[in-house]
């Protein structure tokens, strides 16, 4: 029993030889996956203007805006919880989430997204 | 012979061991004479928030409640929302949330060996445990597209199905978490430093337990059977087949074992749920952005892993909650267990106590 | 269990002991009884004896309308697995009722935070000061008739959004 105690440190030599769990980033990055919550991208003539998504979003960041004829929306990132309800009541399938999640900026301006910049990939 | 007057410490919201929780301590040398708790640093207004939105906008504003074990929030406002509503669950819908909520379960329960062990002093303990956590977040992100935060559960089923894959994922994942709870035994309930600072420290009979309002492997480890999932069961637990442990001395050591027990039974309960699953559909398609309730009211209470959550929902004919009221588990846990446990124990007890009941100071504010 | 019926030793204990202080609410699936303000106290401690012994939470409902608050006691039972509501009416504009505190010691916390956030006094309560909110003085927020909204305009952007 206290021969089996004395003898346990040295199962810990194993570790010298296993690998580390962490991944030395940004080098080696985790591999995006397809069904992620990220950034919304749009398709601006599928789009019908209806206002669904301004309506369903529970912290009013959407907001329909005027361009080339009809309205779509203006997204605000800052206000965005990345819940994904916008893009899962939009009735042509117009507004979806990508798996792109470095949106970073210097100005607070940054953050809203006005139609054109949403259907940039 | 001098006469020391009892002097005041805060026991603070910036120290490593506390979290978001403030107490101040009133020592007469090394002893504690009074310990009073101030708790408020996480207020956010929950209950007056979800009164503006809703049905379906509260539910991803139910998961940030508590954020170590969001799956349970999310479970209890779900189930209290569809009574109040007249909405059924079609049966692959109620098994694929079962299976979602002991995943969160384990999920907790690991964390909680990982800050506890840190805050005893064994770094390591908390590296590994966070090393451990990442494939069942990886497994999160593949079904529900967060990794915290699930959004997943709506009123009338889940959000998306399960993906083709996942019991062989599962198998993976749960052959290696085997592995290393062996790994845990060895380093940290096995561990001669850390029995000795926790065992014999902070017990608690059955009757003060009850009387002050414990529930969870805080009650289970005085010897009470009491779970929810077995005594009023919800979901599908009445048809799976699984074992509650409980422990006898009620001291801070046995509140570990318990949950440290509690993986390995959640572990099969997600393999028995597994094989029995049906197929169709997994969520109600009569319900609507904008339903409206009926004017019921309604209590519904879940075993999450911390005690007893708690939603008290009142509607009103239109589409939002008149009232919604949120019982968080650590409420009685952190303002009414800590300070009775502390009186008369030595100061550098203090963080074992705490850390041995559970506490979630987001769950205690709101 | 909820099975939808109520268990029939409860009803015939109740009934045996109060008669027409206490009145049932039906149609619920929880057993649910009305009792008046004064008798609170005795019918509490009359339903510890019976065996419920975990107090789980107070709930209070601000019908404005009616100009009443609406107070919910949650009680469970460890032994016989059952669940019970007291439900109980005082006036919105002189809210005051007796604490429930000797009888639970847990629902000294949970009525201090009541106190903070309806203004209802608790009398007999040794400790009724704020718990979560800090200097606050104006109406308590969860009223009805206060609008957090305007509150968080005019507090912080100024009167307009942004």
């Amino acid at each position: 029993m206290y021969l089996r105690k004395l003898l346990q440190p040295f199962k810990l030599i194993k570790n010298l030889y296993r690998k580390p769990m962490t991944l030395v980033f940004p080098e080696e990055a985790l591999p995006p996956i397809e069904n992620y919550r990220g950034r919304q991208l749009l398709d601006i003539e599928k789009c019908v203007g209806c206002g669904m998504c301004s309506r369903v979003c529970p912290n009013d960041a959407i907001v329909m805006v005027d361009f080339e004829g009809k309205k779509c929306p203006q997204i605000h990132l800052g206000k965005c919880c990345f819940c994904a309800l916008c893009a899962e009541n939009c009735p042509t399938n117009a507004l979806q989430m990508t798996g792109e999640v470095f949106i970073a900026g210097y100005d607070r301006s940054f953050a809203v997204f006005d139609p054109e910049k949403l259907a940039k990939k | 012979m001098i006469d020391v007057p009892f002097f005041t410490i805060p026991f603070g919201p910036c120290h490593p061991s506390s979290g978001h929780f403030h107490a101040s301590i009133t020592l007469d040398g090394e002893r504690v004479v009074e310990l009073k708790p101030d708790p408020g640093y996480l207020h956010r207004g929950f209950e007056k928030l979800m009164e503006y939105r809703t049905y379906l906008q509260n539910s991803p504003l139910v998961d940030r409640i508590c954020i170590l074990d969001p799956f349970h929030a999310e479970l209890g406002y779900v189930n209290a929302a569809e009574k109040i509503l007249d909405i059924e669950v079609p049966e692959k819908g109620k098994f694929i949330r079962t299976i979602m909520a002991e995943l969160g379960r384990i999920l907790s329960h690991i964390t909680w060996i990982g800050v506890t062990s840190m805050v005893l002093g064994l770094n390591s303990g908390c590296m590994i445990a966070w090393g451990d956590r990442e494939p069942l977040i990886r497994i999160n992100e593949k079904v529900t597209g967060g990794r915290i935060y699930p959004c997943y559960f709506i009123p009338g089923g889940v959000r998306r199905d399960l993906p083709e894959n996942f019991p062989e994922m599962i198998d993976e994942v749960f052959d290696r978490l085997e592995k290393n709870l062996e790994q845990y035994d060895f380093l940290v309930f096995d561990n001669e430093t850390i029995r000795v600072r926790m065992e014999n420290v902070g017990i608690l009979e059955t009757e003060e337990a009850i009387d002050l309002g414990a529930t969870g492997p805080n009650l289970r480890a005085t010897g009470l059977k009491a779970d929810l999932r077995k005594d009023e069961p919800y979901e599908v637990y009445d048809q799976l087949d699984f074992d509650i442990p409980t422990q006898k001395k009620g001291d801070a050591f046995s509140r570990g074992m318990c949950r440290r027990l509690e993986i390995e039974e959640s572990m099969n309960i997600i393999r028995d749920a597994l094989q029995k699953i049906p197929g169709g559909e997994f969520k109600n398609k009569d319900f609507k952005p904008f339903t409206k309730a009926k004017e019921k009211e309604t209590y519904f209470c879940c075993e999450s892993a911390r005690g007893e959550q708690c939603y008290h929902m009142v509607g009103d004919g239109t589409d939002k909650p008149y009232r919604v009221k949120v019982r968080g588990p650590s409420f009685s846990h952190s303002l009414a267990e800590f300070p009775y446990l502390a009186k008369n124990a030595y100061i550098a007890d203090i963080p074992a106590i705490y850390w041995s009941l559970d506490p979630c100071p987001a769950d205690v504010d709101r | 269990m909820r099975d939808g019926k109520t268990s029939v030793d409860l009803i015939s204990y109740i009934e045996a002991n109060f008669g027409d202080d206490v009145s049932f609410v039906y149609g619920e699936e929880i057993t649910t009884i009305l009792v008046k303000k004064e008798n609170t106290l005795k019918v509490a401690s009359a339903l510890k004896d019976w065996g419920f012994n975990h107090f789980s939470d107070v709930t209070v409902v601000d019908y404005i309308d009616e100009g009443e608050f609406e107070l919910i006691y949650h009680l469970w039972s460890h032994g016989e697995r059952k669940r019970l509501m007291l439900k109980t009416r005082i006036p919105r504009d002189k809210a005051t009722i007796d604490t429930l505190t000797p009888i639970w010691s847990s629902a000294h916390m949970h009525e201090r935070e009541n106190h903070e956030m309806f203004g209802i006094k608790f009398e007999g309560h040794t400790d009724l000061l704020p718990l979560l909110l800090e200097d606050w003085e104006g109406l308590p927020p969860l009223r009805k008739d206060f609008d957090s909204r305007k509150f968080v305009l005019e507090e912080f952007y100024g009167g307009e959004r942004e």
